[in-house]
């Protein structure tokens, strides 16, 4: 159900290695050493820059104040359960750029999410195909990301799959995770493209269409899934003989949440009487 | 560059504020609900109207719904056309951004 504008062109996710060779090209541009980044990203002058994501992240990101302000900067978390105090040091940088901390979703994941929303940081959960012990933990999280009054910073995919569910919208987790074949590109360090995150290893021409396709063939649990229309098949990649009862799980918890948000909505006209 | 320029806040008319706030008001004072969450009930259809009423910016001054990615759209980050999602596209990645709450990060138009 991608929801993919007509077809504009893909985002390629580039290293520093392969800037100059994708300059003219819409992109996001990784890196591990922010210094680097910014020196290159001044000779190289790309024409459409998205934003910039920071690997590890880096523990010193200075050479980033002050510079570009405003432009979007991912920092993509390896290992949640290092030190989460990393995260203090990025208030700082928030003052110049939208910052986003993405976070795999694998042990200590929870901990440096609630941290970071804490923080007042958006966070984007990279889910694959979670285990049983993750999928308690998101579950966890998406009731703490709903119902803790303070938490103001999105998490996605709640956030928008949420809004999604809410609004009537047609989205789906592709597009939300950034892994719709149609809107991105993985490039390596050698420049060879491929289809993003867990498509890796399908063919670069492959759609969205062919391989639902090809899914809806040899699987038969999406069939009948209520959240097929915002799910698309993502949780049954890498592996499509991924078990899916803790994802409509977790997918019914928003179902219910929205249906109470609804509720809410509606009673407003009946509760308040406008001034 | 200052890549804020093309991200100025659509303020709302004083009306439509108002509403907007006493909206807000009502859904935080049940008690039940995240900051987060109030504002995609509220904020993601009018994003979805309206792919270029980045209003992160006036709705924090009043009070906070966050990080102000509800408002630009969402999640996404990317091509911001709306919606949600990714960073990249504007819909649900932070990548496109087609318009709406929007994960993605990367499309941004």
């Amino acid at each position: 159900m991608s929801s993919t504008p007509a077809q504009s062109r893909p985002v390629f996710h580039v290293p520093l290695a392969q800037l100059a060779a994708f300059r003219e090209q819409p992109l996001v541009v990784r890196a591990r050493d922010p210094r680097q980044l910014v020196r290159m990203l001044e000779e190289i002058a790309p024409t459409d820059l998205r934003l910039v994501q920071l690997l590890g992240p880096p523990d010193d990101m200075d050479a980033l104040r002050r510079w570009r302000p405003g432009l979007p900067v991912d920092l993509v978390v390896e290992d949640p359960a290092r030190d989460p105090g990393q995260l203090y040091g990025l208030t700082a940088l928030h003052e110049d750029h939208p910052l986003r901390i993405t976070i795999p979703v694998v042990a200590g994941f929870d901990t440096l999410t609630r941290l970071a929303v804490a923080l007042g940081f958006s966070v984007k959960l990279a889910v694959e195909q979670p285990p049983a012990a993750r999928l308690a933990e998101l579950m966890a999280l998406l009731d703490y990301y709903l119902h803790n009054a303070t938490v103001a910073a999105p998490v996605e995919f709640f956030h928008s799959l949420l809004g999604a569910l809410l609004h009537r919208q047609t989205l789906d987790l592709w597009e939300i995770q950034e892994e719709d074949p149609l809107q991105c590109r993985w490039v390596d360090e050698q420049g060879r493209v491929s289809l993003p995150g867990r498509l890796a290893t399908e063919p670069a021409d492959s759609t969205l269409a062919d391989l639902q396709a090809r899914l809806a063939g040899r699987d038969t649990e999406c069939r009948g899934c209520a959240y097929r229309a915002y799910c698309g098949g993502f949780f049954k990649w890498p592996d499509p003989d991924y078990r899916c009862t803790g994802v409509r799980k977790l997918l019914g918890a928003m179902d219910s949440a929205i249906g109470e948000l609804g509720e809410d909505l509606a009673a407003y006209p009946d509760a308040v009487t406008p001034s | 560059m200052d890549h804020r320029d093309d991200a100025k806040p659509t303020v709302p008319d004083s009306a439509a504020h108002e509403e907007l706030q006493s909206r807000r008001n009502f859904l935080i004072s049940l008690g039940k609900w995240s900051q987060a969450a109030v504002a995609v009930a509220l904020l993601g259809g009018a994003a979805l109207a309206a792919p270029e009423a980045h209003a992160w910016g006036w709705i924090n001054r009043r009070g906070g719904y966050g990080g102000g990615w509800v408002n630009r759209g969402g999640g996404s980050w990317i091509n911001r056309h709306g919606g949600g999602g990714g960073w990249i596209n504007g819909g649900g990645s932070w990548v496109n951004r087609r318009g709406g709450y929007g994960g993605s990060w990367i499309n941004r138009r």
